[in-house]
């Protein structure tokens, strides 16, 4: 039963269609507002979740890293180190003056002195010779050769050996010269 | 000023007596707000004047110190005309409806009824309203009044109107039968399944007892149905030794008023003289 407010001056008949209708609108907003807010919650607790998921999965990850990922980049580095290395080793040896060292060395030798090998050292431009003389001054005057053409200096004899055992009495040598380079 | 700083007046007014409660507030408790007692002062009437005339003169006085505070008038039913609105599932507009309440007003009261003024409670198509009118001179000396005295006037209330609302709850009925019982009028209230039946509002020109039976009795004549025994609520607060004869056919049920007490400004039996002030005008 509703009051009868019965009061003068009269405060005029209320449209009570227009007093349900706002309690409905009311309701339907607070219902609305309500069911936002369990959502927000819902998602806030879901990524708050997920993220203490993500930092418990982080955190061994980042030891293991701190672990090994410094020697694998040490690794690496070497790695790359001795690649780069090699392959200034290799470019080195590309850019040898070949033609002008050999062109040298058949210069300054002569019939008598059969060269048997030839180390270039890159890191010191020095050229190691190794070869047979027929005779002690032959091999001599190899030396002296080498240390008369312009491409090499230094010119060393390191070692030599004379083969007792064959008739022709031949020395094994091995000389050392150190190369310049000549534009 | 702010109405949290209003002192609320209530007053019950009557032509032979005037009820005041004063009620301070203050902003800063929120405690019950203290209560001042009651009082009541008594009047006269003089035959060459309105039945107003007096506790108006009477009111003024009581309310010449209470500049600010705000003032709520319960009338007596002395002041108050009632009809019923019986339902009408076509009227549903506002100017429907006070059309509807003055046609049925001056379809009982004639051409009186231009001098008064109507407030409808609120309508319902199914289960109709009520209407009350004053006189429009009334109100107009109390809004006098009210700015003399500078105080706010929120309204005037019938006795009817307040004491239903006060305790609806209790009235809530298939069937209500409920007497509003006051020095001089009787007021009887039919409901039936919320719908107001009728409205009976008169005087009281012999024994306040056989006058309520009478006015029972007729009111369920005229509403075309009687239980054997028919319950009454029954308010009268300035009669607290007003019973029914046994077997009349009508069983007076007491309002209770401990879960919904009196309101403080309503009239009661006066048995303290001290209290009492008499004023003639």
């Amino acid at each position: 039963m509703h009051r009868l407010g019965l009061k003068f001056p009269d405060t005029g008949q209320q449209v009570r269609s227009v007093d349900f209708a706002c309690l409905f609108i009311g309701l339907f907003v607070l219902v609305a507002v309500f069911y936002q807010f369990r959502l927000t919650t819902e998602a806030i607790n879901y990524w708050n979740v997920r993220v203490e998921h993500l930092e418990k999965q982080q955190q061994p990850k980042k030891i293991v890293k701190r672990t090994r990922s410094k020697p694998r980049k040490r690794e690496i580095s070497q790695e790359i180190r001795l690649e780069i290395k090699e392959a200034n080793v290799v470019l080195r040896q590309i850019n040898l003056p070949w033609e002008a060292l050999f062109d040298a060395i058949e210069h300054a030798a002569s019939q008598e002195i059969a060269l048997l090998s030839l180390e270039p050292n890159t890191n010191n431009q020095s050229l190691r010779i190794g070869g047979e003389a027929k005779n002690m001054s032959v091999l001599l005057d190899f030396v002296e050769a080498m240390e008369r053409e312009i491409v090499f200096v230094n010119a060393h004899l390191l070692n030599y050996k004379i083969k007792q055992d064959s008739p022709q009495r031949p020395i094994v040598f091995v000389l050392t010269a150190s190369w310049i380079e000549v534009s | 000023m702010s109405p949290l700083w209003r002192d609320q007046i209530h007053v019950f007014f009557a032509p032979e007596r005037v009820d005041l409660v004063r009620v301070p507030r203050r902003l800063s408790g929120l405690k019950q707000p203290e209560q001042v007692p009651k009082t009541t002062m008594l009047c006269q009437r003089d035959t060459d004047q309105s039945i107003s005339e007096s506790p108006l003169h009477q009111l003024e006085q009581m309310v010449q110190d209470a500049a600010g505070a705000e003032m709520m008038i319960t009338l007596s039913n002395h002041f108050v005309r009632y009809t019923t609105l019986p339902p009408q599932a076509e009227i549903s507009a506002p100017d429907e409806v006070y059309a509807y309440a003055a046609f049925r007003m001056r379809e009982i009261y004639g051409t009186r009824v231009d001098e008064w003024i109507l407030s409808v409670s609120a309508w319902d198509p199914i289960k109709g309203a009520i209407c009350a009118a004053i006189n429009r001179d009334l109100l107009t000396r109390f809004e006098e009044m009210a700015v003399r005295c500078r105080i706010k006037l929120k309204g005037l209330e019938p006795y009817l109107a307040s004491t239903f609302d006060n305790w609806k709850q209790l009235l809530d009925a298939p069937r209500t039968c409920f007497a509003l019982v006051e020095t001089g009028r009787i007021c009887i209230a039919l409901l039936a399944s919320g719908v107001w039946q009728s409205i009976r509002n008169q005087k009281i020109l012999h024994a306040v007892e056989d006058e309520l039976l009478a006015a029972l009795d007729q009111e369920a004549i005229l509403s075309g149905y009687k239980e054997p025994v028919e319950q009454v609520y029954l308010f009268a607060p300035e009669h607290p030794g007003l019973v029914l004869p046994q077997d009349c056919g009508w069983e007076i049920v007491p309002i209770q008023t401990v879960q919904l007490p009196v309101l403080a400004h309503y009239p009661s039996a006066i048995v303290d003289q001290g209290e009492m002030k008499e004023c003639i005008v």
